[in-house]
């Protein structure tokens, strides 16, 4: 029996380093496509420094970040879906938003690209001879900023997607690509994550460029009148150093194998 | 002298009743208990092993009457007692730690404890698979490594529940010797049961009997 | 095959690399299942061994119950755990939700069952003889519940194992209740659900090897035990 007092031991060893965590922590909900691609990693460091904290970084999809941060389960959100975002602070779950920066979305497809559409500047019009065609195209289907921004594209081209080629992934953005990609077939994909999987994909961007594939990133702080104990002031600060000139020239040059992935925004102000 | 004093004594296990109106056992005999099959002979001496508590009566063993409800007095006085079962079970472990399991509950010091497991080995024949889990014996096998972790004991009493069932004919003379021997010289006494008579001759001069579950113990005088 | 190949020899070099935050993720998932077995053992084989000995119809409807939860979904835990533990649940003072506190507490509810549910059978394929004979060659009640304990312990290591076994490879309690936080809250199972999104595969199957050998160390470990006492 002496075995279990060894273990006991070494258990209540490991339990220390849960409760020895130093500084405060600030929980932030984020999309996965800011995530994966390192950004984070490259724009969280200096503010933890500075403020001798720790960002925990929670990344799913839009919809899920705001889904949790409408539960009081985080302090402060970076997503990107505008009208979303509207209702978020309207409802009061969400106070100064402010933006932060934009990337844009890429058309891809197959390289043989059977839908015909490569070279268009018009995404509508894209996705209309995609359904005309019945090619393959995969949704993120998850409710997140990107599946949003795809859905009211459909809708604002006056179009239903349904049947079998319309593919609903429920998975985050590298996932959603990497089952277009096995499929071949077509796929709404923000640019830095397509960037960040170009040399594994066999999918070739087809439409981009266009207005309409503009994506929009907004920091907003969970209301500290909603919930009592979100760490409303730790929130405000990261805002601040988000849309700084300092943070906001290091998203600028942020690159990823030779290609720009952000363009600040911060400069327009509060919303 | 006197071993154990039954007064009054009555056990009930379902709706079997053994009495023990007045029984006496003197220190440094050796009893036999015999009777046919369901006569009550284990329960006789589950009463004896002070394990089971009687439902009614006085038990007093050793000159000391028994108190069940002192667990401190009641467990000294347990350990001055050996207790084979029927059908004895082995642990789940080598030979040599079953026998020594209750020199270590006693605890006797790992030097006599293997000083006393190695004789006791010895007398009894248990060289060939005293390095072998117990789980892995032959019936006749485990038989005399239950036997052996009882009398390694070294008690004040010995109660010995068919003591020789399933253990080969050719070891039988063995065991007994060496269970006489102990009587003979560390004064022990052995109250054991038996279905041959012949065996309850061999061993004993005070044949025990329970009729209608009342035990009567037949003295030197009444036998004369 | 070259480009499974090309991913085991990177995640080779990862290992020997002793990559930062791959320590960590592999550190995070031992420390947060040992916490979640060791409690779910505690509690769990006691448990077991006393429901084992009753033979009452409710005790039988205990060991169903389980039985069938021994099987559950990990999502389901993880859902339910999510919903007392966030801000609006009943438990959200506490502030738990992504935290490795979170994480144990949905581990520790997949390994009870399992735990305390193969502890009722191991313990009930026991002799009934063991404690008696202890008794009999003088061991008090605590002795011999010692010694009755010492002739389960192959079954409850057993137990403890498949409990371990759950909650090490699990993904969904992981994931939704710690949030796959770097450095904090990342586990294995999580860490190689997100780089295998990413297309990272080579960091993937690195922490593939380290699951797989745990679980090769933790059943060679068991072999050993079981081979000393032969």
């Amino acid at each position: 029996m002496g075995n279990f007092f060894k273990s006991a031991i070494l258990c209540a060893l490991l339990f220390l380093p849960i409760n020895g965590w130093t500084g405060e922590t600030l929980r932030l909900a984020t999309t996965t496509s800011t995530y994966e691609t390192g950004l984070l990693d490259q724009l969280l460091p200096p503010f933890e420094r500075a403020h001798n904290c720790t960002v925990h970084v929670i990344s799913v999809g839009t919809g899920k970040a705001m889904q949790i941060a409408r539960n009081g389960d985080v302090d402060i959100i970076l997503v990107h879906a505008r009208r979303a975002e509207a209702a978020f602070v309207a409802e009061g779950y969400g106070v100064n938003r402010r933006d932060v920066m934009v990337n844009d979305f890429v058309l891809l497809g197959p390289a043989d690209d059977p839908a015909g559409i490569v070279g268009l500047r018009d995404a509508k019009l894209a996705l209309r001879r995609i359904m005309a065609a019945r090619q393959t195209f995969v949704s993120r289907g998850d409710d997140s900023g990107t599946h949003k921004k795809e859905r009211s594209l459909w809708q604002r081209a006056e179009l239903t997607p349904a049947g079998a080629w319309y593919l609903e992934a429920g998975q985050g953005m590298s996932a959603t690509l990497r089952m277009a990609d096995e499929k071949n077939g077509y796929v709404m994909v923000d640019r830095a994550t397509y960037l960040f999987h170009r040399d594994k994909i066999r999918l070739k961007p087809v439409v981009e460029g266009d207005a309409d594939l503009f994506n929009p990133y907004g920091i907003i702080p969970v209301s500290p009148y909603k919930y009592a104990h979100v760490k409303y002031e730790l929130a405000m600060a990261l805002v601040a150093w988000m849309t700084s000139p300092e943070c906001q020239r290091m998203i600028a040059d942020y690159g990823w194998k030779g290609s720009l992935l952000f363009h600040p925004s911060a400069a327009g102000g509060d919303r | 002298m006197t071993a154990y004093r039954l007064d009054r004594v009555e056990g009930r296990w379902g709706n079997f009743v053994l009495r023990a109106t007045e029984l006496h056992l003197q220190r440094g005999k050796i009893y036999a208990v015999t009777g046919p099959n369901g006569c009550g002979k284990t329960s006789l001496l589950q009463v004896l092993s002070l394990l089971d508590r009687p439902a009614g009566g006085r038990v007093t063993c050793g000159g000391e009457r028994v108190d069940y409800d002192d667990g401190s007095a009641w467990l000294r006085q347990r350990r001055r007692i050996a207790y084979l079962m029927q059908q004895p079970y082995l642990f789940n472990m080598h030979v040599y730690d079953n026998i020594a399991y209750g020199l270590r509950l006693r605890h006797v010091p790992p030097a006599e404890t293997r000083r006393r497991v190695r004789e006791v080995i010895e007398r009894l024949a248990l060289e060939p698979f005293a390095r072998r889990n117990a789980h892995t014996l032959s019936g006749g096998e485990a038989q005399r490594v239950a036997l052996a972790r009882t009398l390694v004991l070294d008690p004040d009493i010995m109660l010995l529940d068919e003591f020789t069932a399933g253990v080969d004919q050719r070891y039988v003379e063995m065991v007994e010797a060496y269970v006489r021997e102990l009587n003979a010289t560390r004064g022990t006494t052995v109250v054991f049961t038996t279905h041959s008579s012949s065996q309850a001759q061999r061993m004993s001069d005070h044949p025990i009997t329970i009729v209608d579950g009342e035990v009567r113990a037949c003295d030197e005088a009444t036998r004369r | 095959m070259d480009y499974i190949w090309q991913g085991v020899r990177d995640s080779l070099q990862i290992i020997a690399g002793l990559d930062r935050e791959f320590l960590a993720t592999v550190f995070v998932s031992l420390k947060v299942s040992f916490l979640s077995t060791a409690l779910a053992t505690v509690l769990g084989v006691p448990f077991g061994m006393w429901i084992a000995e009753k033979r009452s119809p409710g005790a039988r409807a205990i060991i169903t119950v389980l039985n069938t939860l021994m099987s559950l979904p990990t999502v389901v835990v993880g859902l339910m755990v999510y919903s007392f533990l966030s801000r609006r649940g009943p438990l959200g003072e506490w502030g738990l939700l992504y935290t490795q506190t979170a994480m144990v507490i949905g581990q520790f509810i997949l390994a009870f069952p399992i735990i305390a549910g193969l502890s009722v059978s191991s313990v009930a394929g026991l002799d009934k003889r063991i404690r008696t004979t202890a008794r009999s060659l003088g061991a008090d009640t605590a002795q011999s519940f010692r010694m009755f304990l010492r002739e389960a312990r192959y079954g409850i290591l057993a137990a403890v194992m498949a409990g371990f076994g759950r909650v090490f490879a699990e993904v969904g309690v992981s994931m939704m209740l710690g949030g796959n936080i770097s450095g904090y809250t990342r586990n294995i199972t999580t860490a190689m659900a997100l780089e295998t999104n990413k297309g990272e595969f080579a960091f993937g199957i690195a922490l593939g090897l380290v699951l797989l050998t745990v679980a090769l160390v933790v059943n060679i470990l068991f072999s050993l035990f079981r081979e000393r006492s032969r």
